[in-house]
């Protein structure tokens, strides 16, 4: 028992990596796509690029060590902790991305409210359906009224936008 | 004409009496600054036709109002729910949120109006009175001296991190990184672009704003049922006109520090190009730097809010400033107003006061006049916003996910830029989740551009010379500042923890 209870207060650097392994591999990338370009080109890339790859590889010497002493492991779990809003949080994170796919077809009103709608029944468990409902609704018609209709703004086009356009 | 007593006191009974203009602006002006994406300049814009047809003194009185309530507006979001609606509101939940979450949401928007209103007034009246003087500011900021302020912003980074320094430099560095992304300034070749073609003209600010605020924001708020605390909801629920008048004292009560914090932000918005963003990050480091308690800062510390918005709010009488007296437009909204001024032919700079200065004179005198309506006419609403933290997050959630998605695609109308907030989103959530700090890389991606862009200049100009960066008197001098900044923290630190040491040995 002791033993799981020092293994899960051990730093979880798995997580904590994730940064600074982005920012290394975006740094090297930027520095190949101006090695060839003029000085003026490479400012940043040399003065700030240089900087963040000294940090990068401090860091990792820091988590090497820690990893070395048995002080740190590589688990993830400060990354997706707690673990029984896992499948909702995923849940809403895929229908965050889903709203950006479909709102090409289906146009920008109908989405927010799909989007809306199927995510405060996903948060909520499916509770109180009908409120869920009527929020999204209201949400989906401001966004309608301010966004296309007042300020003209070009979202991408569905029945709804067509239907208003015709009518108007 | 002569600029006495009796001219002031005409021009402010006259501004006194475009209420009906200023009120309804006020409003407006204060629902876009809330609405991530708008800015108060895109508001003008599309306003446009209706401001060209007004009286140029209304039209121009109209402009004041809306920028300086979208000011005020844009600190709402920021402290209620950790998404500030402009860049320049960014720095404001550092300690506007923990302040909320401990139930002080009605306080903590009392100090943000009182603060942003009596930092507005302030520089306002600076403004009016030594205008011709503010204005040479702009004369003596060359790329050196605006390197030097830029690394101001930076050293930021490194006091906002401080439980882990190195993680707090590695997210202000790649932030930096990201904010350098973008066709270069002399050549124009592509760099760091992964072949999107949106992002030649670099890394918009509001899908990276929204993303990394907000969005991340709403996937974290989801391990709750609300994002109070069981105690803080109480504590909302059974506030009263308290904790709205215990804002205005406290702020009141520390009315040097809206002094200092908001002339910061009339200095910052004076130079062209720099901004409310860097003016609320540069005065919340001063105020950490020269603070008794740095400790407290980022928990929920009224010192760390009240300087964000005294600056923000410093840096509006400050973009005027160049417009007016030199013709000289120092931002965006600032730039719109010279258009309107253009078109109804009234001319700017040193003519302007001599021909109407009426005119002149009274743009300040109504945005002093916008701030004093606005104390009266937003301060009270501060108990009835707090509670929108009461809604469930199953509400707010999808609620803050769609706004601010539909908020980043307004200002350039790309679906790009609603993917990008998505990934700044994504990337925003494993930076809070693995202890990286998000207003640490925004700070980079604000200030990556823009440091380039002066290092470039001052490198050019003296073919290269490094040593350029230390030639100027006035850029010495901040250098100095800059690392007494640096160190002082560190040195009073340590003064304090010797104190305690002593002390201790004393009473042992």
């Amino acid at each position: 028992m002791a033993s799981t209870q020092d293994s899960d207060e051990k730093r979880q650097l798995g997580g904590e990596l994730i940064i600074p392994v982005l920012a290394l591999g975006f740094t090297l990338y930027y520095i190949a796509t101006v090695v060839d370009s003029p000085w003026s080109a490479q400012l940043n890339a040399f003065m700030v690029g240089s900087v963040l790859i000294l940090l990068v590889l401090i860091f990792f010497a820091v988590a090497a060590r820690a990893l070395w002493r048995g002080e740190a492991s590589l688990g993830m779990s400060n990354l997706i902790e707690p673990y029984h809003i896992l499948p909702k949080r995923l849940g809403f994170i895929a229908l965050s991305l889903g709203y950006l796919i479909v709102i090409q077809w289906l146009g920008f009103t109908l989405t927010t409210f799909v989007f809306m709608a199927a995510s405060m029944l996903l948060l909520g468990g499916g509770r109180r359906p009908i409120l869920c409902l009527v929020s999204a609704t209201i949400m989906a018609a401001v966004a309608l009224v301010v966004f296309v209709i007042l300020f003209q703004k070009r979202f991408p086009k569905g029945p709804v936008e067509y239907l208003v356009q015709a009518l108007s | 004409m002569e600029t006495s007593f009796a001219f002031f006191t005409d021009l402010f009974l006259h501004s006194l009496s475009l209420w009906w203009v200023i009120i309804p602006s006020i409003f407006l002006g204060f629902i876009v600054g809330a609405i991530p994406g708008f800015s108060a300049a895109n508001t003008i814009i599309i306003l446009l036709p209706f401001t060209l047809v007004m009286d140029v003194e209304v039209g121009l009185v109209f402009m004041v109002a809306l920028y300086c309530a979208s000011r005020m507006g844009a600190g709402i979001p920021a402290i209620l729910v950790n998404i500030p609606g402009t860049a320049g509101a960014a720095a404001t939940p550092l300690d506007g949120y923990p302040m909320v979450k401990k139930g002080q949401g009605q306080m903590a928007l009392s100090i943000s109006f009182t603060s942003s209103t009596l930092g507005g007034l302030l520089t306002t009246v600076i403004a009016l009175l030594s205008m011709p003087l503010l204005a040479r500011v702009g004369f003596y900021m060359h790329s050196v001296e605006m390197v030097v302020v830029m690394l101001f912003g930076i050293s930021l980074i490194a006091t906002i991190a401080s439980k882990d320094t190195l993680k707090g430099l590695i997210a202000g560095f790649f932030g930096l990184m990201i904010g350098s992304i973008g066709a270069d300034h002399v050549y124009a070749t592509p760099r760091g672009t992964m072949g999107f073609l949106e992002l030649y003209d670099g890394v918009p600010l509001i899908p990276a704003l929204v993303g990394l605020f907000a969005i991340s924001e709403a996937f974290m708020v989801i391990e709750g049922e609300s994002i109070l605390s069981e105690h803080s909801r109480d504590r909302l629920q059974t506030g009263t006109w308290h904790q709205t008048l215990e804002g205005v004292r406290i702020t009141l009560k520390r009315w040097w520090h809206v002094a200092w914090t908001s002339l910061i932000g009339l200095v910052i918005g004076v130079t062209p190009g720099a901004g409310a963003a860097i003016a609320a990050f540069v005065a919340y480091q001063q105020s950490r730097a020269f603070s008794k308690t740095p400790e407290l800062y980022g928990t929920g510390h009224p010192e760390g809010l009240i300087a964000p918005e005294s600056a923000n709010n410093g840096v509006t009488a400050g973009t005027l400033i160049p417009l007016l007296v030199l013709g000289i437009p120092g931002g965006a909204t600032a730039a719109i107003m010279l258009v309107v001024m253009q078109y109804q032919g009234v001319n700017t700079g040193p003519r302007l006061f001599m021909e109407r200065p009426e005119l002149g004179y009274g743009i300040f005198m109504a945005m002093f006049t916008t701030y004093l309506l606005m104390a009266f006419t937003i301060l009270p609403l501060s108990r009835y916003m707090s509670r929108v933290t009461l809604v469930s997050t199953t509400f707010m959630s999808p609620l803050i996910i769609g706004f601010t998605l539909i908020g980043s695609f307004v200002p350039r109308e790309y679906m790009f830029d609603m993917y990008l907030a998505f990934a700044f989103g994504i990337l925003g959530y494993i930076a809070r989740k693995t202890g990286y700090h998000v207003a640490a890389i925004l700070i980079g991606v604000i200030l990556g551009p823009l440091l380039e862009q002066y290092m470039l200049v001052a490198l050019q100009k003296s073919d290269g010379d490094f040593l350029t960066l230390f030639s100027s008197p006035l850029g010495n001098i901040l250098w100095v500042a800059l690392v007494a900044s640096l160190i002082l923290p560190a040195f009073m630190k340590h003064r304090q923890r010797r104190r305690k040491s002593v002390f201790a040995e004393g009473e042992g």
